[in-house]
This record gives structure tokens, C-alpha cells and sequence, in this order.
């Protein structure tokens, strides 16, 4: 066997059969898993049950037919049999959405997430207070007492003109309250007969100068401190609710009706491609793509690399080195050990790759990555690979101790941090003249290309071919530069040098 | 006999540092030749350039009838002076892994090669554990048995026994007069001299980059005759009545003992004579020269530096030999 071949063999064999590999390999998919699926189990724990009560000033002093006041309907909605009914509505839509898309485990798992989110139903009094109750007195009980032990957990004062348009008050006090009482009165004895907009007129004719949108109260509420968000939204939703079915009611509008004119389905769009339709997510999602392909090279090449150095590291600090070199000769080793670690990479672009087609084709976003991308991204695979590896390789063979390349490995880290940054402004306009630009520098150019290549709008053929060519010209040179540098480095002990030195190295010889 | 190595007018800097300054040699064929030198004097330079690790700057050099190791790496055996295995590699697999690299075939004919070897030098038993798990003693035995494998016409050993024991440096100097006998050319490299003294048929003395001997052991004995006369007396006298002997130039007190260092002229036997005449002697003999006698006797002629400079150089073995 060819003993380049040879020592890539050793390289990639006693690379991939560290449990350091394994375990490092195996470690992304792991995070990623937990990151989906745990932490939100995790963060998401049930909600805290609550037990307390609701008090209502109802100042709108409005009644339906049956005499049932506000205060009555939000009893209602909090009634235990009414928040089991919207539990199980809940279920069974989240169900539904879930199975279309997943399946059934996807849709029972999702389920008995969404059981543990929703926790055991709260147990919650609403209590109606008097119209001339001291708000301010009354705040004082949110303090007392335990959210779960019966204290109170908000106070609602409905405003008097809530339900029944009226002049707005600008100052609470008893007189202003009965008048507005009146005045509701009135409004609702008015109304039967007349359709809505012919009662807003006549309001408006009422008071003249008043806007009539303005003429509309709501409610003030106080909460306890720290209550659960998914307490707070309920809440919201019913008082709201209350409230604009009884306006509906005393404006003479058969809320049945009326829900039935308002409500239009409007069902998610369906996205039409290649192999076959599906719902939309609600986005672009060339941006995971885009993401997922950067990390892809990122992650392999880094790993790569750093095994690279280490080993190259090892090799001289275990003093291994020059018996090798009685064998081989220097630019044999560098290339046998960059074969090798690209093997070790190109398994790990291969692991990611697959687990990532797999996920995409489960899932039915397959089309989201093109064939031609997947080979685009494997070409510059190899050209930031070589490009790195020749930096790693060089690095190695320059220091003694794996501490002592931190300095010298500084200015790689900052080059690999580029791709981060741009990230964000490649994705949102991947043919900008910056892009472009980015795409064409080398060391940067193959993580550029692989992002802008999974942005929606397509990046000319010329440019990919450009990029190319830069990168294999470069790998040409690096390749060049680090075999000098690792021709003397190699056997070179003691004071780590710095990269004038090593810009020399390359002048050498 | 033809010469296995050639080296002409080869010098090597490294940066101000000339290590090796138009060193001209000839290593015969089937020669066991000792390299000595102090630490820093070149030799491992002068080995690495051999081994064409390192490229002279000037001069010309052969090594097994090619234009440079390059060509011939696979019928030379080489145990550096910086030498290590992989540490997680097992015994066995390593030493398959070198023999390969060296151009051996692999299969079964290699794998009960290096089953002979490990046991032949005791670490049978150790085959299948990771290198690491090895002494260092241990190590170096695999180390040798790396360089010997693929039966190399031409052996080089840079100090191969620093940090060995007495009874395996004894069976590692066993092992390589065997290969020695089996036709290699051997070089054998060290700043311990006596060690030399007892193995080569050649030596080599290599001072500040130049050679400053280059010559079989038996013809440096001659040539080295003694010049000295070691006296140990019976009563404590001083060695005043020696000193004033025709043809005695300096008497010395070295170990307890008088040494009369002759003038030129002098018959060492005359002298001899006379001192018995003259003192209560217990015992009276010629002073045979070891190497670094004779190390020193060719520096101080060539440099001026005192003896003692040039002994504490030699012994003082801390300062470490530049790398490439």
C-alpha cells in the first residue's frame, strides 16, 4: 500500500476509534434532540393550579333578558364544566393539527405534552361586588392570602359605559355612576327595534360632539403579582368575550347571527411542490436550510481540523516524529494525516447529512434542499476543509504543547467566527453586492457560498464557478505554504513561534 | 569494500549557528562506526542530514550509492535521538505500523517477525498492550526492534542508551553487534566516549561542527601512544623526586595517583626505570589514553581552550543538541 494511504489509514482509524469521537460525534444530534424535545417538557411544566376568586365591580349595572349581570356569564365561563369542555376543545384541535402532520404517535405525544401544559384545571370563584365598592380598599386583598388557597387573584371594575354607549366619566365617583346607570337604561330600552348603526346615531345625536368609537367603555383590571401567563390570557379572552356578547344583546343582535356573519374560515395555505402539497409553515424556511448548511461545514471542518493539530501536536510532543521521518518524508505524513482527518470529517458531514435528509424527508420539506445544493455544499466541503486543514497542519507542527498553539490559533477562530456574522444579512439577500464579494474571499468564500446557496433567490452559475476556482487556487497555496512551514516546524522544539516566524518558514527553502 | 555513506564538504547553519561546517566522511560498508562528540557538536545534525531530514546547505552527500536517503529510507534503520512511540497504539500494531512504513510487506511473515523480536528481547508478554503501558527501558527496546525489522543494510543509532539500565543496555548492545555481524554498516552516536571505546572498529570525533578525528580505534591507539606513566607510591610522598626525571615535562595528581607526562623525546621505559629507582613504588604502568584523552589532546591543539573547559564540556552533558 501507498504509505500516504498508510498513514491516512492510521490517522482516521485511531481518530474515529477514540471514544472521544464517538462521543463527540454523537453529542450534536444529542443536544439537538434535547433542545426539541426536553427542554420544552422541562420548561414547560404544568401551570400552577390555581385557587382563588375574582372580584367584579360591575359598574355597567347591564342584565340580559333572563337577568343575568356580567358577572353572571363570567361565572359561567369559569365554571368547572365550561373550562373541562375548553380543555378537551383544545385537545382535540391541537390533536388534529398534530396527527395531519405527524401521524398518530406524533399526535398522542403531542397530546399528553399539551395534557401536562394545560395541568388540573383551576378551581376559581367570581364574586360579584357592590357597585360603590373602594377600589383602592379592595386592591389591598390582592395582596393578602395564598393564589392557592383562596385569595383573591384579580380585581375587575367594568367601566359603566362597557356594554351600553354613554358619555365617558372622567372621574369615579358615586353620582357619575348612577347616571351612567341611567343612562344605560335608557340606552337599552331604546334599542330594541333599531339596528345598530341607527343606535350609534342616535347615541352620537345624544351627545353631540362626542366621537362615537370613544363612547365605548371596557374594564380596568388589577392582578396579583406573578401569575401565570396562562392564567392572565384566559382571563383577558373571557372578560373580552363577556363583554362583547352582551354589547351584541343590548344592541338587539342575535349573537348567534352575528357570530356566524363574522366568522371566515380561513384555512392555513397549502404550499404546491414537486412532490406533492402540503401545509405552510407560515415562513421562508431556506433560512434552516441555510443555517443547516453552514453548520454542516462548520462543525465538520472545525472537528476535523482540531484533530488534525492535536495529533500533529501528539506526534511531536510524543517525540514519534522523527522516526516517522526516517521512514517518510514530511510533505508524505502532512498528506497522509489531512486524508485521513478528511476522512474523519467527511463521516462526520456524512452522519449530519443523512440524520438531516432523513428529518427533512419525514417531515415532507424534502424539496426545501436541492440535489445540486447537496453537491455544492460537499465540493466546498472540500475546499474549506483543505483550507483549514493547511492551517491546522502548519499550526501543529510549529508548537510543542497543545497550550502553547492558542495564540497562534486566535486569528483561525476569528476567521471561523465570520461566517456567524454573516450570516443574517447573507440570508436576507443572498445576491447583494456584499454577498457576492463575501463569496469570492477565500477563507471565508465556501461558508458564504454554502448560505447563499440556500437562500430562495439563486445565485448565478458564474459565481459558484468563480468561487471554485478561488478556493482550489487557494487550497493550492495553503497546501503549499503549510508544507514549508511543517517541513521545519516539525522538528523544531521549544520556543513556539510567532506568525512573522512562520511567514518566514515559508520564505525558507 | 565500497562506502555506504559520502559526505563532501557538507555544511548546515541554522540561522547564526553553523552546526556542521564542510564535513568531509567516508563510513566503509560493514564498518561499526562510533560518532563522539560533546553535546551540540553535531552529530545529530550530521545524522539527520544523513537521514535527509534536514538538506545540507553546501556540500555533496551519498548515502547507499543514491544521491540522498530519500531513495534508500527503506534499507535504513533509524533510532533517532528524539525517539517516542504512539502512546495508544498496542506494541504489536505499532511495530506492523513502522515495518509497513518502512516498505515491509504485510501479513503473516511480519506479524511472526515481530513475535520473534518481542521475544527475544523479553516483551513477548507485552504484544497486545498499549505502548504507554511500557517502561521507558521497555519502550526503547520496541523502538529498536522498529528500526531493525525490515533488516536494514545500514543501521543509525543516535545515543541509544541514554536512560537504559546496565543489563539492558548489555542486551541492546548484544543486539545491535548481531546486526552488525549480520552486515550492516552501523553508526553509533554518543557523547559518552568509553561507550564508543568498547564497540566501534572506527570512530569518529566530531568537535564544534568539524571532525577532528576520523580513524579506526586501533590506529588511534597507536598513534595516541602513551605519553604517560602512572605511579602509585607506597608512602605518601609528593611526586617532587619523579618531577626532576630527565624527560618528565609536568607530574599530575589525578585519583590518588601521580601522573608523569613525558616530553616528546623521552622513552617512556627509561623513565620508568628511573622512577623505580628513585621512589617506594607500589605499583608503576603506562598510561593508556582513553578517547577523551584523546578528544582532548585534539581540541586543545586545534582551539587553545584549556582542558578543563574542554572536559567540562564533554561531560557536562545538560546542554541540549540544537534541533533542525
Amino acid at each position: 500500500m501507498n504509505r500516504t494511504l498508510l498513514v491516512a489509514l492510521r490517522e482516521f482509524v485511531s481518530t474515529v476509534g477514540t471514544k472521544g469521537f464517538i462521543i463527540g460525534t454523537l453529542v450534536f444530534p444529542a443536544i439537538m434532540i434535547v433542545a426539541i424535545v426536553l427542554v420544552p417538557r422541562l420548561i414547560d411544566d404544568k401551570p400552577p393550579r390555581y385557587v382563588g376568586e375574582i372580584a367584579v365591580i360591575d359598574r355597567s349595572g347591564w342584565q340580559d333578558p333572563q337577568g343575568r349581570t356580567l358577572v353572571d356569564v363570567l361565572r359561567q365561563a369559569y365554571a368547572p364544566e365550561t373550562l373541562a369542555a375548553e380543555f378537551e376543545a383544545q385537545k382535540k384541535g391541537v390533536r388534529a393539527q398534530v396527527e395531519q402532520q405527524l401521524g398518530e404517535a406524533g399526535a398522542i405525544a403531542a397530546e399528553q405534552m399539551l395534557e401536562k401544559q394545560l395541568g388540573e384545571l383551576p378551581e376559581i370563584r367570581v364574586v360579584a361586588l357592590p357597585e360603590d365598592a373602594d377600589i383602592e380598599q379592595e386592591k389591598q386583598k390582592l395582596l393578602e392570602g395564598s393564589p392557592f388557597e383562596g385569595g383573591r387573584l384579580a380585581l375587575i371594575v367594568i367601566e359603566p359605559n362597557a356594554v351600553v354607549p354613554g358619555v365617558p366619566e372622567p372621574a369615579e365617583s358615586a353620582g357619575s355612576s348612577e347616571r351612567g346607570t341611567d343612562g344605560e337604561t335608557v340606552a337599552q330600552e331604546a334599542a330594541p327595534g333599531q339596528d345598530e348603526a341607527d343606535a350609534r346615531g342616535g347615541e352620537a345625536g345624544e351627545d353631540a360632539g362626542a366621537p362615537s368609537e370613544a363612547a365605548y367603555g371596557s374594564f380596568r383590571a388589577f392582578i396579583r403579582a406573578h401569575l401565570d401567563d396562562r392564567f392572565q390570557d384566559p382571563l383577558r379572552r373571557k372578560l373580552t368575550e363577556a363583554i362583547r356578547s352582551a354589547r351584541i344583546q343590548a344592541a338587539g343582535e342575535d349573537a348567534r347571527r352575528l357570530a356566524a356573519l363574522m366568522h371566515v374560515q380561513a384555512p392555513r395555505f397549502r404550499e404546491v411542490t414537486e412532490t406533492g402539497e402540503r401545509e405552510s409553515a407560515g415562513g421562508e424556511l431556506g433560512i434552516f436550510v441555510a443555517m443547516g448548511f453552514m453548520m454542516l461545514l462548520w462543525i465538520s471542518v472545525m472537528t476535523g481540523g482540531q484533530y488534525l493539530m492535536t495529533t500533529v501536536i501528539t506526534e511531536k510532543s510524543n517525540r514519534v516524529m522523527e522516526v516517522l521521518l526516517s521512514a517518510i518524508s514530511p510533505r508524505q505524513l502532512m498528506t497522509g494525516k489531512i486524508i485521513g482527518q478528511m476522512g474523519v470529517a467527511l463521516s462526520i458531514l456524512a452522519i449530519y447529512l443523512t440524520i438531516g435528509v432523513v428529518a427533512l424527508d419525514r417531515f415532507n420539506y424534502l424539496d426545501l434542499v436541492k440535489a445540486s445544493s447537496l453537491g455544492l455544499v460537499v465540493v466546498y466541503f472540500f475546499i474549506a476543509f483543505f483550507l483549514f486543514a493547511a492551517l491546522m497542519a502548519a499550526i501543529g507542527s510549529a508548537v510543542t504543547e497543545v497550550t502553547e498553539a492558542q495564540s497562534l490559533l486566535t486569528p483561525v477562530m476569528m476567521i471561523l467566527i465570520i461566517p456567524w456574522i454573516l450570516f443574517v444579512p447573507l440570508t436576507r439577500n443572498p445576491n447583494s453586492t456584499f454577498a457576492t464579494v463575501m463569496g469570492l474571499i477565500p477563507p471565508i468564500s465556501p461558508f458564504a457560498m454554502v448560505i447563499r446557496e440556500a437562500g430562495t433567490d439563486p445565485v448565478p452559475m458564474w459565481q459558484h464557478a468563480a468561487a471554485i476556482v478561488i478556493g482550489v487556487v487557494s487550497v493550492l497555496v495553503a497546501i503549499w505554504a503549510a508544507a514549508k512551514i511543517f517541513r521545519i516546524g516539525v522538528l523544531m522544539y521549544g520556543k513556539p513561534p510567532n506568525f512573522k516566524t512562520l511567514l518566514r518558514w515559508v520564505r525558507m527553502a | 569494500m565500497s562506502d555506504a555513506i559520502i559526505m563532501e564538504r557538507v555544511t548546515k547553519t541554522f540561522g547564526e549557528k553553523v552546526a556542521v561546517d564542510g564535513l568531509d566522511l567516508r563510513v566503509r560498508a560493514g564498518g561499526l562506526y562510533g560518532f563522539i562528540g560533546p553535546n551540540g557538536a553535531g552529530k545529530t545534525t550530521t545524522i539527520r542530514m544523513i537521514m535527509s531530514i534536514i538538506f545540507p546547505d553546501a556540500g555533496r552527500l551519498s548515502v547507499l550509492g543514491r544521491a540522498s536517503a530519500v531513495e534508500s529510507k527503506d534499507r535504513i534503520g533509524y533510532l533517532p535521538e528524539e525517539r517516542g512511540v504512539y502512546r495508544k497504539m498496542r506494541v504489536g500494531r505499532f511495530l506492523e505500523y513502522m515495518a509497513r512504513l518502512k516498505g515491509h510487506p504485510p501479513g503473516s511473515e511480519l506479524k511472526r517477525k515481530i513475535r520473534d523480536w518481542l521475544e527475544r528481547v523479553d516483551l513477548a508478554a507485552e504484544e497486545r498492550k498499549r505502548c504507554e503501558e511500557l517502561s521507558k527501558g521497555m519502550q526503547q527496546k520496541v523502538q529498536f526492534i522498529a528500526c531493525v525489522l525490515h533488516e536494514p543494510e545500514l543501521l543509525i543509532l543516535d545515543e541509544p542508551f541514554s536512560g537504559l539500565d546496565p543489563v539492558n543496555m548489555r542486551l541492546m548492545r548484544d543486539l545491535f553487534l548481531e546486526q552488525h555481524e549480520r552486515g550492516a554498516t552501523i553508526i553509533f552516536s554518543t557523547h559518552v566516549m568509553h561507550q564508543a571505546e568498547q564497540l566501534c572498529d572506527h570512530i569518529v570525533m566530531i568537535d564544534r561542527g568539524h571532525k577532528v578525528l576520523d580513524d579506526s580505534l586501533e590506529a588511534i591507539r597507536a598513534r595516541f601512544a602513551p605519553r604517560a606513566i602512572q605511579v602509585d607510591l607506597l608512602d605518601d610522598g609528593d611526586g617532587d623526586a619523579l618531577a626532576a626525571i630527565e624527560g618528565v615535562r609536568i607530574v599530575e595528581r589525578i585519583d590518588g595517583m601521580l601522573v608523569l607526562n613525558l616530553d616528546d623525546r623521552s622513552d617512556p621505559v627509561e623513565v620508568m626505570r628511573r622512577a623505580v629507582d628513585r621512589a617506594r613504588v607500589r605499583r608503576i604502568e603506562l598510561r593508556q589514553p582513553t578517547l577523551e584523552d584523546v578528544f582532548i589532546a585534539l581540541v586543545r591543539e586545534g582551539s587553545g581552550r584549556s582542558e578543563a573547559e574542554i572536559r567540562a564540556e564533554i561531560r557536562g552533558a545538560s546542554m541540549q543538541e540544537v534541533g533542525a
